[in-house]
C-alpha cells in the first residue's frame, strides 16, 4: 500500500501543469474558501429605444397613399447622432434599414428611421422625445422620405456623421449593375423607369448631376444626406462618386469628407468642399499612396458626370491605392482619420485586372504577401482578419492601427501563447470620448468562423464590440475591451456614443432566433453609465505565482494573473461553468449569487455575483 | 490477523480518500498525445495533397494511369478520413468550404456584393476522379487539387497549433459518429468513388484510437466504460471490415448495433471521466442535444434552437394558447380561415390538395401544403425558403391576399376584442407584462404550437431504440436502400429525413429536382415555378438557384399525399420512379443545376415497393393531432362565437 502511496503522490507532484487536464470534480466541498472577491453590479443600465417590424413610423403621403402609421423596416445598421444644441434634449438618432423591400407607405426600397432622445436627469436613462415635425407628422418615430424627394434608397448601412454639426448622410451599399436586380421581382423598388435628377422641386443643387436622366439602378449607391431633424431627405451626393459606400466622416473644418468603398478593390476617396458646410460643389480625389510629389490625392473630375457614374474605373485610370472592403471610417478629436478594412479570405484574384490596369496595391498588402511568401494579386494571399487603418491628414501618414487576427503562424509551428481575444473583420468604428480618455468603438462582422476568427471551442459566433483606449502604442488583440451586453449570434452595427461620454448606442442586427423577445428583431440599444465605470479597469496584480482574481463590472469578466483552467461552482458545490486555458472568463451569464472559483491546481476563492 | 488486515486496509481506503480530496491530484489527460497525432495526420494529408497533384499532372490517356489516379485518390481520402472526425469538428466550416464539401456551387459570405465560389475538394474530385472519362477532366483535376493545397494550407497551419480539451475530443468523437453515419455510410461525401463503407471504418479505427488513451483514466476512477468502449469497436471495426459492399451493407443493423451503442458509450465515458459538456462553457444555445444517447432519440435535436421560443417561455399554456390560434379563423380577414384550413391535422397537417385552395375559394395559391410535424427542424421555411425563423414564417401567411389577407395590427385588434382571449394572453406570458398581447406573443404561442409538433416516435424510432423487438423485413430493406442505393439519404438526412445538415442541424438544404409541371411524360415540361430563385432575397440572386426547393421531411410521408412542391404526383410510386429515372433531366428537361444524379438508379420494382414500405412506416401522429373542443368568444361580437373551429373552409 505504501509503495502505492509514493507511486501516486509522484504523479501529483511531477505532473506538469499541462493543458487538458481533467481537474475538475461535478460537485466539491464548498466550506473551506477564505478568499472573497466580488463582482460589483454592473454600473451600465441597458435599454431598448426602439425595436424594427414593433414600433410603428410616421410616413409621408406616399405612392398615392395618405400619411399614416405603420411598423418600422427591421435590419438596423448605422445609427447617426445629431447634437440638438438649441434644447436641453440630447439630440437626434437616424437609424439605417440595410435592406431592399417593397413597402407602400414607407418606401421601396431601404430606408431610415429618425428619433429624437433625451437625458432623464434622475437616473440618466434615455427617453424618447415626441415631436410634430414641419410637415405635421407627429409621434415618436418617423421615416424618412426618399421616394417622393431624392429616389428610393437601398441597402442603407453605414453612413456619415459630421463633426462639426451632426450632419447625416446615409450609405448604400450592396453595389447594383441592372434595374430588375432593383426591382426583385416586384419586391424590391417596382418604379423601374428612368430617374430625372432634381424634378418636382428636388434639385440636388450639383450642378453637373440636376437634370440628368439615368437608369433607375444607377441612381443607388451614392451617400444620401438626410436632415434627422424634419425626417427628410436633401439630395445623393452626385459629386461623390457612386461607389458601394459603407462608411465616411467629416472633418472640422466643414469642407473635407474622407470616404471609403466596401469592394475588393476600395478605393479611399476625399470631397473638399469649396465653401465650408456646403457639399454641393467642390474637388474630389482619391487616395493614391505613392503619387508622384508626396501628395496621395488624385483628382478626380467631377465634373465630368460618367466620372461619377463610373467612379471605380476612373480610379483604376488615375492608378489608385486598392483597399480589401474599406467599412467605416471615423477620426478623433486629434483630426487623424480611421478606417475599418474588413478583410476578405483571398482576395488576390478580385483585384488582381484592377492592378494589371494600373491601380496599386495599399503598402500593408504588399508587405503582407511578402511575409506570406506570395504577392497580393496571388491566389495564396490571405486576408482573413482585416484590420483598422489610420490616416494622418497632417502628415499624409497611412499605417496599421490595429491588425486583426492574431494572424495565422507562417510555418507550422504553433503559437506561443494561447490568444484570449480575437479581433475578426471589424467593420463599424467610430470615436469617442469618455471622462476625458478617447476610444474607437469597434464592431465585427465575421465572416466566417474558422482560422481562429472566434473564441475557440464553443462553436459561438459572436460578432463582438469592443471599446481601443487610444492612448495605448502599437495596439494589439489583447488590448481590447469587450462590450459583454451583446445578444448571442447578432451582428452589432451602428456603435456610436453620446458626446457626454455616457451612453453607447449600438443596434443589434438581424440577431440569431435564439435569442428572446425583443432581442430577436432588430433593435437599436442604450447602454448607460460608461463614465461612471473605469472602462480600462488596470488589474493590480502581486508579482507572485499565487491565484489571483479581478473582476471587471464593466465587461462582466473575471481577469486572472496567469493564464490556466478554471471551473465555477455555484453555492451547492455544483460545477456550473469551466473554462479552459484563459485569463479571463465571461460571467457575465450568471445569475447573481455565491460562487466558487477554482483554479488548476484546486485553488479556491470565494466569488460574490451581484 | 484477518481482523487486523481489515482494519488496516480500511484505513487505507480512508487514507487514501483524504489524500485525494486534499490534493485533488490532477490527472494527466491524454490529449497532448492526441494532439500530437492530430498533427502528424495533418501532415500526412498535406503530403499525400502533394502526391495526388503530381498523379494528376501526370496523368495519361492510359488504363493504368488512370487507375493510378483512382487508387491514389483513394488514398488521400483515406488520410483525409484519418483526420477528418478531429478537423471536420475543428474547422467545420473551412472544411466544409474547401476540403469536403458538396460538389456544388455556393455564394460568398458577408460579401459586400453577390459572389459565386465554383464547386472545390474532395466531391468535386471524387466525380471527375471517377467519372466515364477522366483524363478528359485533366486540367480540371490539376485546377482543383492546386485549389485544395491552396486552401488546405492556412487550415493546417491554424490546427497544427491548436490547443485543445478533453472536452473537444469527446465532442469531436461523438459529433464524428454522427457524421460517419449520417454522410458517410450514406455515400453523401463519396458521389462517385462509393467507398464508403472502407472509410467509416477508417473514422471507427482512428476514434477508437483515440478515446483508448482514456482507458487508464477510466480504470484510474474504477469505470468498466473503457472496456465496454473497446469491445463494441472491435465489433464495429469487424463488422465494417466484413461487411463492406456499398449496396447490400445493411445499414440499419450497424446503426442499432454499432452507431448507436458507440454513441451512447462516449457520452458515458466522458461523464464517468467528469470532463464538463458544452453547456457548462457557453450559454449559447446548442442545436443538438449533447446528452442525447442514440440518434434517433425523440429529443436528438434541441427543437428550440430554431426559434425565439426557449424552455423557460415554453410551458403547456403557451402551447394550448398556440394551438388556439392555429384552429381559429379569426385570423383571417373573414374570419372564415384557420391555419388548419391547409394544415388538418388528420392528414399531418397537410390539406391533399395539389395546391392549397386560396383565399378567395376559388383559385389556388401557388404550391402545396407542406407537413408541419417536425417542421421546426429548419432554418428556412417554405418551398422556396424565403423566411429566416419560423417566427417570421406566420407573416407571409398572415399578409399574403391568397391566404389570411390581414395584418398583425387587425388581428390583435381582434384578440385583444376577447376577454377570455386576454387572459389567455396575460396567463401565457406573465413575464411581459402588460405587454402580453402583442405581435411577439402572439408569435411565440404559434411557434410554441407548432413546435410542439415534433419528436421522432414512429415505429422505426421505437424499433431503432430499441423499444420493440421487431419490424417488417420490407421497412428493413427499404431504409438500407434509402440510405444507400438509392441515395435518398445524401438529402434527407437521418433522423429527421429531411435537408438540415448534419451533425449540427443547423442548415437547411434545398435541391434542383427538375419536377415537372404535369405526369404527361409525352409532352413532359419542368413545371415553371422558379423557386428559390424567385424568393426575392436580393442576396440568394444566383443562376444555381433556379427551380431549387427546400428538402422537405420524408416523416408522415403517406399521409401527406400528394406530392413534390407543386402536387404532381398523387403516390409515393410515382416519386420513386420519378427519382429513378433521373429527375427532370432523366425526363428529358434542361435543368443545367439538377442536384440529383441524373443516372438511372437501376431499382427493381422489389427495392422501389421496399423503399415505400419504409417510408410509410415513419408515419407518427400520436398525440400530436387534438384539435380544441371550442374557440374563445368575444362578448361583443355574437356572430363570431359560432365561427368554426379549424375555419369554414
Amino acid at each position: 500500500m505504501k509503495k502505492f502511496y509514493t507511486s501516486l503522490a509522484a504523479i501529483a507532484l511531477t505532473s506538469t501543469v499541462a493543458f487538458g487536464q481533467i481537474q475538475f470534480d461535478p460537485t466539491i466541498d464548498t466550506s473551506y474558501t477564505p478568499d472573497v472577491i466580488t463582482m460589483s453590479p454592473s454600473p451600465l443600465q441597458t435599454q431598448v429605444l426602439f425595436i424594427g417590424g414593433v414600433d410603428m413610423v410616421q410616413t409621408t403621403a406616399t405612392y398615392g397613399n395618405p400619411a399614416g402609421a405603420y411598423p418600422a423596416k427591421q435590419w438596423h445598421d448605422f445609427i447617426g447622432f445629431t447634437p440638438d444644441p438649441s434644447s436641453s434634449d440630447l439630440g437626434w438618432l437616424s437609424v439605417n434599414h440595410e435592406m431592399v423591400l417593397a413597402d407602400d407607405n414607407i418606401g421601396d426600397g431601404g430606408g431610415m428611421t429618425v428619433f429624437k432622445i433625451a437625458r432623464e436627469a434622475t437616473t440618466d436613462s434615455i427617453v424618447i422625445v415626441p415631436q410634430t415635425l414641419g410637415d405635421g407628422r407627429s409621434g415618436e418615430f418617423f421615416n424618412v422620405d426618399f421616394a417622393n424627394t431624392v429616389g428610393e434608397t437601398g441597402m442603407n448601412c453605414g453612413g456619415i456623421i459630421s463633426k462639426v454639426d451632426g450632419r447625416i448622410w446615409t450609405a448604400e451599399e450592396w453595389f447594383r449593375g441592372n434595374t430588375a436586380s432593383i426591382y426583385d421581382g416586384g419586391n424590391g423598388v417596382r418604379d423601374t423607369a428612368t430617374f430625372t435628377i432634381g424634378t418636382d422641386g428636388n434639385a440636388s443643387g450639383i450642378t453637373v448631376a440636376d437634370g440628368q436622366t439615368i437608369d433607375k439602378y444607377q441612381n443607388f449607391n451614392w451617400m444620401v444626406e438626410i436632415d434627422p431633424r424634419e425626417a427628410v431627405a436633401i439630395r445623393k451626393q452626385y459629386n461623390w462618386g457612386r461607389q458601394p459606400f459603407e462608411g465616411g466622416v467629416v472633418m472640422t473644418d466643414n469642407r473635407t469628407v474622407y470616404t471609403g468603398g466596401d469592394a475588393t478593390p476600395g478605393y479611399f476617396s476625399k470631397f473638399v468642399a469649396t465653401t465650408p458646410g456646403d457639399f454641393t460643389s467642390g474637388n474630389l480625389y482619391v487616395y493614391k499612396h505613392d503619387n508622384a510629389g508626396g501628395n496621395p490625392w488624385v483628382q478626380v473630375d467631377n465634373s465630368n458626370f460618367n466620372n461619377m457614374l463610373k467612379f471605380d474605373s476612373v480610379a483604376v485610370a488615375l492608378s489608385a491605392t486598392m483597399f480589401n472592403r474599406i467599412e467605416w471610417v471615423t477620426a478623433d478629436n486629434s483630426g487623424k482619420v480611421y478606417f475599418t478594412e474588413t478583410g476578405r479570405d483571398n482576395p488576390g484574384g478580385r483585384w488582381a485586372g484592377e492592378l494589371a490596369d494600373g491601380a496599386v496595391l495599399a503598402p500593408h498588402h504588399i508587405a503582407r504577401a511578402t511575409a506570406q511568401g506570395t504577392t497580393a494579386d496571388d491566389a495564396a494571399y490571405e486576408d482573413f482578419y482585416g484590420r483598422v487603418m489610420m490616416y494622418d491628414p497632417a502628415t499624409n501618414n497611412m499605417s496599421v492601427k490595429i491588425e486583426g487576427g492574431p494572424d495565422l503562424p507562417q510555418t507550422g509551428n504553433p503559437p506561443s501563447a494561447y490568444p484570449s481575444t480575437h479581433l475578426s473583420n471589424p467593420d463599424g468604428l467610430s470615436a469617442w470620448e469618455v471622462n476625458g480618455r478617447e476610444y474607437l468603438i469597434i464592431q465585427e462582422d465575421l465572416n466566417g468562423s474558422d482560422y481562429g476568427r472566434v473564441p475557440d471551442g464553443t462553436g459561438n459566433r459572436t460578432c463582438e464590440i469592443f471599446l481601443l483606449d487610444l492612448t495605448i502604442p502599437n495596439p494589439t488583440p489583447d488590448d481590447l475591451l469587450r462590450i459583454a451586453v451583446v445578444p448571442l449570434g447578432a451582428e452589432v452595427t451602428g456603435g456610436v456614443g453620446s458626446p457626454d461620454g455616457k451612453t453607447l448606442f449600438f443596434n443589434s442586427q438581424h440577431p440569431s432566433s435564439s435569442n428572446p423577445y425583443p432581442y430577436n428583431n432588430s433593435v437599436t440599444i442604450a447602454i448607460t453609465g460608461f463614465d461612471k465605470s473605469t472602462v480600462g479597469v488596470t488589474e493590480n496584480f502581486n508579482d507572485d505565482d499565487t491565484f489571483q482574481v479581478f473582476p471587471n463590472p464593466v465587461s462582466r469578466e473575471l481577469r486572472m494573473n496567469k493564464v490556466s483552467d478554471v471551473a465555477i461552482y455555484n453555492s451547492n458545490g455544483q460545477r456550473v461553468l469551466v473554462a479552459r486555458q484563459v485569463k479571463r472568463v465571461d460571467v457575465s451569464h450568471l445569475d447573481a449569487g455565491l460562487y466558487i472559483i477554482m483554479d488548476e491546481t484546486g485553488n479556491k476563492k470565494k466569488l460574490i455575483i451581484e | 490477523m484477518k481482523t487486523r488486515k481489515l482494519i488496516s486496509f480500511a484505513l487505507c481506503i480512508a487514507f487514501l480518500a483524504i489524500y485525494l480530496s486534499a490534493f485533488k491530484s490532477p490527472v494527466e489527460s491524454p490529449s497532448k498525445n492526441i494532439q500530437k497525432n492530430y498533427h502528424n495526420y495533418l501532415t500526412e494529408f498535406d503530403k499525400e495533397i502533394s502526391n495526388f497533384l503530381e498523379t494528376t499532372k501526370n496523368l495519361q490517356d492510359s488504363r493504368s494511369s488512370i487507375k493510378k489516379l483512382q487508387t491514389d485518390f483513394l488514398q488521400l481520402r483515406r488520410e483525409f478520413k484519418e483526420v477528418s472526425f478531429l478537423l471536420e469538428y475543428f474547422a467545420a466550416q473551412s472544411t466544409k468550404d474547401h476540403i469536403n464539401g458538396a460538389p456544388l456551387p455556393r455564394i460568398e459570405r458577408n460579401a459586400g456584393q453577390l459572389n459565386v465560389f465554383e464547386p472545390e475538394g474532395l466531391q468535386t474530385i471524387d466525380e471527375f476522379v471517377f467519372s466515364e472519362n477522366p483524363y478528359a477532366e485533366k486540367d480540371a483535376l490539376i485546377k482543383l487539387t492546386e485549389k485544395l493545397k491552396l486552401h488546405y494550407s492556412p487550415i493546417f497551419r491554424y490546427e497544427v497549433g491548436r490547443l485543445f480539451s478533453d472536452r473537444e475530443v469527446f465532442e469531436a468523437a461523438r459529433f464524428g459518429i454522427i457524421r460517419m453515419y449520417t454522410l458517410g455510410v450514406s455515400g453523401f461525401d463519396s458521389p462517385a468513388s462509393k467507398n464508403s463503407i472502407e472509410e467509416a471504418k477508417i473514422v471507427i479505427e482512428e476514434i477508437f484510437r483515440t478515446i483508448k488513451l482514456y482507458n487508464p483514466l477510466l480504470e484510474a476512477r474504477n469505470s468498466d466504460v473503457g472496456e465496454k468502449l473497446e469491445i463494441q469497436f472491435k465489433n464495429s471495426i469487424q463488422y465494417l471490415a466484413t461487411n463492406n459492399d456499398f449496396d447490400s451493407f445493411n445499414r440499419l443493423e450497424f446503426l442499432k448495433d454499432h452507431v448507436n451503442p458507440i454513441f451512447k458509450l462516449l457520452l458515458e465515458a466522458q461523464q464517468a471521466l467528469y470532463i464538463e459538456t458544452i453547456y457548462e462553457v457557453t450559454p449559447a444555445k446548442q442545436s443538438n442535444n449533447y446528452l442525447a444517447t442514440n440518434l434517433f432519440a425523440i429529443d436528438f435535436i434541441n427543437k428550440y434552437y430554431y426559434s425565439s421560443l426557449n424552455n423557460t417561455i415554453d410551458n403547456e399554456k403557451v402551447r394550448e394558447l398556440g394551438r388556439l390560434l392555429f384552429f381559429d379563423p379569426i385570423l383571417s380577414a373573414n374570419n372564415m380561415r384557420s391555419c388548419a384550413s391547409c394544415h388538418n391535422p388528420k392528414l399531418a397537417f397537410t390539406d391533399g390538395k395539389k395546391k392549397s385552395d386560396a383565399f378567395d375559394g376559388n383559385s389556388s395559391v401557388s404550391r402545396n401544403s407542406p407537413t408541419i410535424i417536425n417542421a421546426v427542424y429548419a432554418d428556412k421555411y417554405f418551398h422556396d425558403m424565403r423566411a429566416s425563423v419560423l417566427d417570421d414564417q406566420f407573416e407571409h401567411v398572415i399578409l399574403s391576399e391568397d391566404e389570411f389577407n390581414t395584418n398583425y395590427k387587425e388581428i390583435l385588434a381582434k384578440l385583444n376584442a376577447s376577454k377570455e382571449y386576454r387572459a389567455l394572453f396575460k396567463e401565457a406570458f406573465p413575464q411581459f407584462g402588460k405587454q402580453n398581447l402583442e405581435k411577439h406573443t402572439f408569435k411565440l404561442a404559434l411557434v410554441a404550437y407548432v413546435t410542439s409538433l415534433s419528436g421522432f416516435n414512429s415505429e422505426f424510432d421505437q424499433y431503432v431504440r430499441g423499444e420493440i423487438p421487431a419490424i417488417a423485413k420490407e421497412v428493413e430493406r427499404g431504409y438500407n436502400i434509402f440510405m444507400g442505393k438509392a441515395s435518398c439519404g445524401t438529402c434527407h438526412f437521418a433522423p429527421t429525413f429531411n435537408g438540415t445538415v448534419p451533425p449540427l442541424y443547423q442548415e437547411s438544404e434545398s435541391e434542383v429536382l427538375g419536377v415537372p409541371a404535369t405526369t404527361d411524360t409525352i409532352n413532359a415540361m419542368i413545371d415553371s415555378d422558379l423557386g428559390r430563385r424567385g424568393n426575392k432575397n436580393p442576396k440568394e440572386e444566383v443562376d444555381f438557384y433556379y427551380f431549387s426547393f427546400k428538402t422537405p421531411t420524408i416523416r408522415n410521408i403517406a399521409l401527406t399525399a400528394p406530392y413534390m412542391h407543386n402536387g404532381v404526383y398523387e403516390t409515393l410510386e410515382e416519386v420513386v420512379d420519378f427519382y429513378d429515372v433521373g429527375g427532370g433531366v432523366g425526363l428529358g428537361f434542361e435543368v443545367p443545376y439538377q442536384t440529383l444524379p441524373f443516372d438511372n438508379l437501376s431499382l427493381t420494382e422489389q427495392e422501389k415497393a421496399d423503399l415505400v414500405s419504409f417510408m410509410e412506416a415513419l408515419t407518427d401522429t400520436t398525440g400530436l393531432t387534438a384539435m380544441p373542443t371550442e374557440l374563445p368568444k368575444f362578448e361583443n361580437k355574437p356572430e363570431w362565437n359560432n365561427r368554426p373551429i379549424g375555419g369554414l373552409y
